[in-house]
């Protein structure tokens, strides 16, 4: 009973809020073109699927999305071990790291365009620069904040400093680096539509340019719940990744 | 005796610090001026420097930076009047957390730049749908941060109040709203730098004023020097403004140190 | 008089899988007017539940929680309750934490709450300190906060719930000497739970032994020794005698406690 009340109140809110919607227009509230209803746009959804116009964009974006993170992954994960490693490079590099950090990744896209190429170069990029960041960074804090117990624990059982880095601060910090990680899924899809939109026709923020500027609003709002969807899995599959790594460390305490 | 060593050991952190920021600029600069990457697509400090100078002499850059202001604050004090409301009643009631939450997490984890279009439809193109854009990146931040320092009150204040036998509204006024209140500060904090970031790619897309505007104005024309310099006055505002929160979470914790 | 009487009294807790969870079965108690009772028992055998019913916090599932008489319905201003957590708001100060009680219980007109606090606060000694925030203060003296929000509403029954368990055992020493300076001064009833036997022997005209079993009662031990009591009474053969008469009582728990996890 109790467990399904947030269940229920959810759908109802959301029933709730696409039958005004709905009737908003026969109302006479708004013109229709504006805000569409939710019957258009689950039709214009499914000519979207059934003509397969969607597809081959969607394709083109994740595989933009794909090489970025994982490309931020790659170089962030070990950078973000060096920095929180090793005080003298962290010292180092830690005021330019922020300095970069601060700035809107976003805002560079012009320069990103020029430098990398309209499409998937400069796609690639802005995923890449979004992503790594939060990654860098919170696998170096993670480190860092390692219990400083655990260490001399290890020490005093006679372990070695690779003893140390495997055992204690690589596990120690798997949980920040994760999330990290979520930020920078956020962060490179926001990346990755932004990227789309402004200079290229193509990908699924390509798309949604394309619709926008022909006023579709049924298609628009369509294409914008593929990419919340998209979004919404990415985050949710990173929380679920998050939640399972805790809880095995949880569990690995007893 | 105060030697060197002693000295560096004291200061290193700062030191280092500025060695690697600085080293970096000089790095920038030489391979600009030695051409080891096209100067005019890397540019350099200097051209910056100079970039930065000239539009501050033709009074353009005030008039941008007034504009993005503008739009900065009416999008930030929106989302905080609507939010913060939003978010204390998630937290405080039950079934306004469920009713809430759908749309709540769909927007958060939606790239929220794919709505512009639909906001240029209603708005038109200009300073409306960018504010509108900005509202939006940033009042998700501040309903969710809300939301969680209602609930996340300590429970045994809680216990406290009821055993007083504490009437509803002192329950609100006396535990449950200042035990929110840095957590909902640090939301401030957090969406202020949203919304920047949201002015930003409106006017990246669609101005004709404004720092996004410069940006991709001199990007088209591959004038480098003065998309660093606009970058520049961006972080600046960033840091500003967000160290003005600082500031004030800093006396409102005034009770912790 | 008979101030606090506790029949039958039993609570569940509905969990998770829809299933009862039974913390305390059975509990009878009755407590004197002016009585100082103290309660000890292993962890989780449902002591905090049994002080939260008296205060008001939790209903009965079965039996009946009666004050002078007439059944408990909620909590009220002539009960209140001090927290192991001490349960201070961080960002008030000594003084207006003082103040919280009477402040939420809109009995006491703003006029006379200051001559209020200034009394309780001089009553537990933390004269000097009215401006301090609670961080800045040691664990007794938060505690001492927390003793002085309590008695400023003018309860008739204290309710204190493990107060001193997160003191160091000096501190602690020094904390249920001051207690019972206090309450010979004040004369509330009061019912104290610990998980100290020395704490237990010390403070009470009464000790209630329970066992793990949930809420059940082990053993009621009156204590006659003298008041008003110092620290030297614990060399005293008749404390001792009580110590290790409830020690070898909550031993057997142990041992069955210990010997029950080691076998899962
Ligand atoms: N609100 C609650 N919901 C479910 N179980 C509870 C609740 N409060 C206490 N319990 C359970 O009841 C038992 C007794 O708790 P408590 O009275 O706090 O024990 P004690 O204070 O003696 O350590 C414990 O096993 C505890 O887990
Ligand atoms: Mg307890």
């Amino acid at each position: 009973m109790k467990k399904w009340e947030r269940a229920w109140i959810g759908g109802l809110a959301v029933l709730i809020f696409l039958i005004l919607w709905e009737a908003a227009m026969p109302l006479g509230l708004v013109k229709v073109a504006d805000i569409s209803r939710p019957s258009l746009v689950a039709k214009a959804f499914v000519e979207l699927a059934v003509s397969g116009e969607v597809f081959q964009p969607l394709v083109i974006s994740l595989k933009e999305f794909l090489v970025g993170f994982v490309l931020a992954l790659i170089v962030g994960i070990p950078v973000g071990i060096v920095l929180g490693r090793y005080r003298f490079f962290s010292m180092l590099f830690d005021p330019l790291l922020m300095a970069l950090y601060t700035m809107p990744y976003l805002a560079i896209m012009p320069l990103l365009v020029v430098w990398f190429g309209v499409g998937l170069g400069a796609t690639v990029a802005v995923v890449f620069l979004g992503a790594a960041f939060p990654i860098v960074i919170n696998t170096a804090v993670g480190m860092r904040e390692v219990d400083p117990v655990w260490v001399r624990a290890v020490r005093s059982f006679g372990g070695s400093e690779w003893d140390v880095f495997r055992k204690v601060l690589l596990p120690g910090s798997v949980p920040p680096m994760m999330t990290g990680i979520r930020l920078g899924v956020g962060r490179g899809l926001l990346g990755m539509v932004v990227s789309e939109m402004y200079a290229s026709t193509e990908g699924i923020g390509g798309l949604i340019g394309l619709y926008g500027n022909s006023f579709r609003t049924s298609e628009l709002i369509a294409l914008i719940a593929v990419v919340s969807v998209l979004g919404f899995v990415f985050v949710d599959l990173m929380r679920r990744l998050e939640g399972w790594v805790n809880k095995g460390r949880a569990e690995a305490q007893w | 005796m105060v030697t060197l060593a002693h000295l560096y050991r004291r200061f290193d952190a700062p030191f280092l610090g500025t060695l690697g920021l600085v080293a970096a600029l000089c790095l920038w600069e030489i391979a600009s001026r030695l051409k080891w990457a096209d100067p005019i697509l890397i540019s350099s400090p200097t051209m910056v420097a100079v970039a930065l100078k000239n539009w501050a002499v033709t009074g353009a850059l005030w008039r941008d930076l007034g504009t993005s202001l503008w739009e900065l604050i009416v999008a930030f004090g929106a989302s905080a009047v609507v939010g913060i409301p939003l978010g204390v009643a998630m937290g405080w009631n039950r079934p306004a957390e469920y009713a809430l939450d759908p749309f709540v997490w769909l927007l958060y984890s939606t790239p929220l730049v794919s709505f512009w279009p639909l906001f240029i439809i209603w708005l038109g193109i200009g300073v409306k749908a960018i504010i509108a854009l900005a509202f939006l990146f940033s009042i998700v931040q501040i309903v969710i941060n809300t939301m969680a320092g209602v609930r996340n009150i300590d429970p045994v204040l809680i216990r406290c109040a009821r055993s007083f036998d504490a009437r509803t509204i002192d329950l609100f006024f006396k535990f449950t709203l200042p035990g929110a209140l840095l957590m909902i500060v640090a939301g401030l904090r957090l969406a202020l730098g949203r919304a920047l970031i949201g002015v930003v790619v409106g006017e990246l897309f669609s101005a004709n004023a404004g720092l996004g505007f410069h940006i991709s104005y001199y990007g088209a024309k591959l004038r480098f020097g003065d998309v660093f310099a606009s970058l520049f006055v961006i972080v600046v505002i960033g840091v500003a403004t967000t160290q003005l929160i600082r500031l004030f979470e800093a006396r409102l914790v005034s009770w912790k140190s | 008089m008979v101030h606090i009487d506790l029949r039958q009294v039993m609570v569940t807790f509905p969990q998770p899988d829809g299933g009862e969870f039974l913390a305390v079965n059975s509990f009878d108690l009755k407590v004197e007017k002016g009585e100082f009772v103290t309660i000890v028992g292993p962890s989780g055998c449902g002591k905090s539940t049994i002080l939260s019913v008296v205060d008001g916090l939790i209903r009965p599932s079965g039996g009946e929680a009666l004050i002078n008489g007439k059944p408990v319905t909620g909590p009220g201003s002539d009960r209140a309750l001090v927290f192991q957590e001490f349960a201070l708001l961080p960002w008030r100060t000594v003084e207006s934490n003082i103040m919280l009680g009477l402040e939420l219980q809109h009995k006491v007109p703003r006029g006379k709450i200051e001559a209020l606090v200034s009394h309780y606060i001089k009553m537990v000694g933390l004269q000097g300190f009215e401006r301090h925030h609670p961080h800045q203060l040691s664990g007794g003296m938060r505690q001492r906060v927390g003793i002085a929000r309590a008695l400023a509403v003018n309860p008739e029954i204290l309710l204190m719930d493990e107060p001193f368990a997160a003191l160091d055992a000096q501190t602690r020493e020094i904390m249920s000497a001051e207690l019972l300076r206090i309450w010979e001064q004040e004369k509330k009833t009061v019912l104290f739970v610990t998980h100290s036997i020395d704490e237990a022997v010390y403070l009470a005209d009464r000790i209630v032994v329970l066992s793990g079993c949930p809420g059940c009662v082990r053993e009621i031990i009156p204590v006659s020794l003298s008041r008003p009591r110092n620290l030297e009474i614990k060399d005293e053969a008749e404390f001792v005698r009580l110590r290790r008469h409830i020690w070898g009582l909550l031993e057997q728990e142990a041992q069955r406690q210990a010997g029950g996890r080691a076998g899962s």
